[in-house]
């Protein structure tokens, strides 16, 4: 079973790749009690795997890559899912869930984006195939 | 005294649209009822919901994720989700106990149902439409005393909307139609169009309008008008929209009602001048019997099949069932694109769009037209082939020009649609009910037919489909036909007076009589026809 330490600072890696922000207290104690349901809990499996992303925060980008393009079901896409839920409801993040304006700089910053999620979704998912 | 030692005049089973409707009309009679119910109810998150709009509630609250996500986090479904998964926490307790307590099995059907206070009508999404003399006709349901019950419902219930364009398949002819609520930019935008494009599209056989929608405008007795506050499907604080509960409630002050709750009921017995019911109690199981002058069923369709199947000790006999197909179009108006969300978002429809190519208002499939914000964004998210960096700034643009078509399509009886029961006693009553729901071919074509016009009209409004979601057959919510409507006193049928063929005292208030289901919002008419069978029980 994951430690409260290692689930921490999963979640810290995801706040700060998500919002670009710190993490709160509150947010990292809903994701350590996310945890206790059962219907997160993970298998040895899957938490060796996490274990060997943990000290790399630069993997979450192309793996959210990968999952998100190739491996919809994957449990870290399900555990993001959770991470962005919870930031999604805690007033500290709430500006980041309101409607953007529209600016033609937002929308080349999403096609950019979008391009390169495809190149980092390639690498991401070597990188799953290589840590399983 | 006890409820199971008195001999009712009516026993009213369930407490939902049907049962509440049947039981105020028997009430309002003079004869002394009693309503036997699960009656579960939400006792977590009702307290934590602020008085507050949305908008408001979401940068202040720090409690939100309580009732966004659910102290168990049951808020955030995951994998294939089926109909009811996406019931927002303080809503969950409509479906509470219901795999345990009344069982059901398929593998090609995923219904909900409810053993709650209020039953389904807790999650109802409020669409009022009057069924035209075609559409009657073909539900077997007598044209001018349902016209009649119609008014008195819609009084009851309060029903808002507009005379517009679509007023012929809406309830807006209503003598009590109070206002429609006001349009949100989704709405008003899309309407704009139309009025532009009218002409074609009504050749086509398109009209819309704003729904009519069993939510008031205007103050009656203790409900206030609709606040804006959009926390729809979390809270009915301000009983604005009408759920059935109102009604009980409003019945528990009557000398002449009594309502007891904590029961399922599992079958019933008649002797030469009474009916005997057999209720199994949820928390313990064990049982008790209830005794009356005439039986009510308004326990649901699929309730209702259970109860009359096992009264009848028939374990091998199919009932057919209706279900109208449903799938959700998942549209963007780019002219609202990275606008502003405006005060009016609300979680109820904001247009109703029918299709009538024959004109003839008898096969009309409808669709609903929402706006998306109060759900937040994590749901869209699951459904997003993106990595989550990216729908993040994808969504946000897209927020305010999100528009959904709930499309309800008409349903008929075809050979492979049909419930069972089926002993089994691992259950809590021994049995459970196994559905086969597989439409014919030409079903099938029907419906992708219709989720094509219905693309191409939205498209020529500037309403763009990105995704069809068909989330399986039973999302609808919309059940009936088990037991058909006939005038030949046929085992599992209805005379049209809402009686079981073959017995003398029971009677059903539900849609299961029904014999064709069309595509327009049906909870009215299942109003209307419980009010009936209710004003038409005699006691001898």
């Amino acid at each position: 079973m994951m430690s409260e330490e290692e689930l921490r600072q999963e979640m810290r890696q995801y706040i700060r790749y998500i919002t670009g922000r710190k993490s709160t207290e509150h947010a990292l104690q809903l994701f350590v009690r996310a945890n206790e349901q059962p219907s997160f809990l993970l298998n040895q499996e899957e938490e060796n795997q996490l274990r060997k992303i943990l000290p790399h925060p630069i993997l979450i980008p192309l793996i959210d890559c990968a999952t998100g393009l190739f491996l919809p079901n994957h449990f870290l896409r399900k555990r993001m899912t959770l991470a962005f839920a919870i930031i999604e409801t805690d007033t500290a993040y709430v500006d980041l869930f309101m409607p953007r304006p529209f600016r033609i700089y937002g929308f080349a910053q999403l096609a950019f984006r979008g391009t390169t999620a495809v190149f980092k979704a390639i690498i991401g998912r070597v990188v799953l195939w290589k840590i399983a | 005294m006890e409820d199971s030692l008195i001999r009712w005049d009516m026993i009213v089973v369930g407490s939902g649209c049907t049962g509440a409707m049947a039981a105020q009309t028997l009430v309002e009679r003079g004869f002394k009822v009693l309503m036997i119910d699960g009656g579960l109810k939400d006792e977590i998150y009702q307290s934590l919901l602020p008085d507050k709009d949305f908008l408001t509630a979401r940068q202040t609250d720090k409690q939100q994720h309580r009732y966004f996500l659910g102290d168990k986090f049951e808020g955030i479904p995951f994998g294939h989700v089926k109909a009811g998964e996406h019931l927002t926490p303080p809503r969950k307790f409509m479906t509470q106990l219901t795999q345990q307590k009344i069982p059901l099995q398929s593998s090609t059907f995923s219904p909900i149902e409810s053993l709650a206070y209020g039953g389904l009508g807790n999650g109802w999404g409020l669409g009022c439409c009057v069924f035209s003399e075609a559409e009657l006709k073909a539900c077997g349901l007598p044209v001018a005393e349902m016209n009649e019950a119609y008014e008195v419902v819609g009084k009851r219930i309060g029903v808002s909307g507009a005379k517009d364009d679509a007023a012929n398949y809406t309830a807006a002819r209503l003598d009590s139609l109070q206002p429609s609520i006001g349009l949100d930019s989704v709405g008003k935008n899309l309407l704009d169009n139309y009025q532009q494009k009218k002409t074609t599209l009504n050749r086509k056989g398109f009209y819309m309008g704003r729904p009519s929608l069993a939510l008031i405008t205007e103050a009656v007795d203790d409900r206030k008008p609709y606040p804006y506050k959009d926390f729809d499907f979390y809270s009915d604080k301000d009983k604005s929209a009408y759920r059935p509960w109102i009604t009980v409630d409003k019945l528990k002050t009557q000398a002449n009602f009594a309502y007891d709750s904590g029961w399922v009921v599992e079958s019933f017995e008649e002797t030469p001048d009474s009916v005997i019911v057999h209720a199994r109690k949820i928390s313990d199981a064990s049982k008790q019997p209830f005794m009356c002058k005439k039986l009510v069923l308004g326990s649901g369709v699929l309730g209702t099949a259970r109860i009359v199947l096992r009264s009848a000790n028939a374990l091998s006999p199919k009932l057919p069932l209706l279900s109208n197909p449903f799938s959700y179009l998942a549209c963007s108006q780019p002219f609202l694109l990275g606008k502003d969300l405006d005060p009016y978002k609300i979680g109820f429809a904001q247009l109703s769009m029918f299709l009538d190519e024959d004109g003839t208002n008898s096969y009309v499939p409808m669709g609903s037209v929402y706006s998306y914000r109060a759900m937040l964004l994590f749901h869209l998210l699951k459904e997003s082939p993106l990595d989550v960096k990216t729908a993040h700034l994808f969504l946000q643009f897209m927020m305010p020009s999100f528009t959904i078509m709930g499309l309800f399509h008409p349903e008929s009886y075809s050979a492979e649609k049909y419930v069972q029961l089926e002993k089994d006693n691992t259950t809590f009553s021994g049995d459970k009910l196994k559905v086969n729901y597989v439409p014919t071919a030409k079903e099938d074509e029907l419906v992708k037919r219709n989720e094509k016009l219905f693309g191409q009209a939205l498209r020529s409004l500037n309403c763009f489909v990105l995704r069809n979601i068909a989330p399986g057959h039973g999302a609808s919510i919309h059940y009936g036909g088990t037991l058909p409507f006939s005038d030949t006193n046929e085992p599992f049928h209805l005379l049209p007076d809402g009686r079981l063929c073959g017995s003398k005292n029971v009677y059903v208030a539900d849609g299961s009589g029904f014999t064709f289901l069309p595509g327009k919002g049906l909870t009215l008419s299942l109003m209307a026809n419980a009010h009936l069978v209710a004003k038409q029980i005699r006691l001898d």
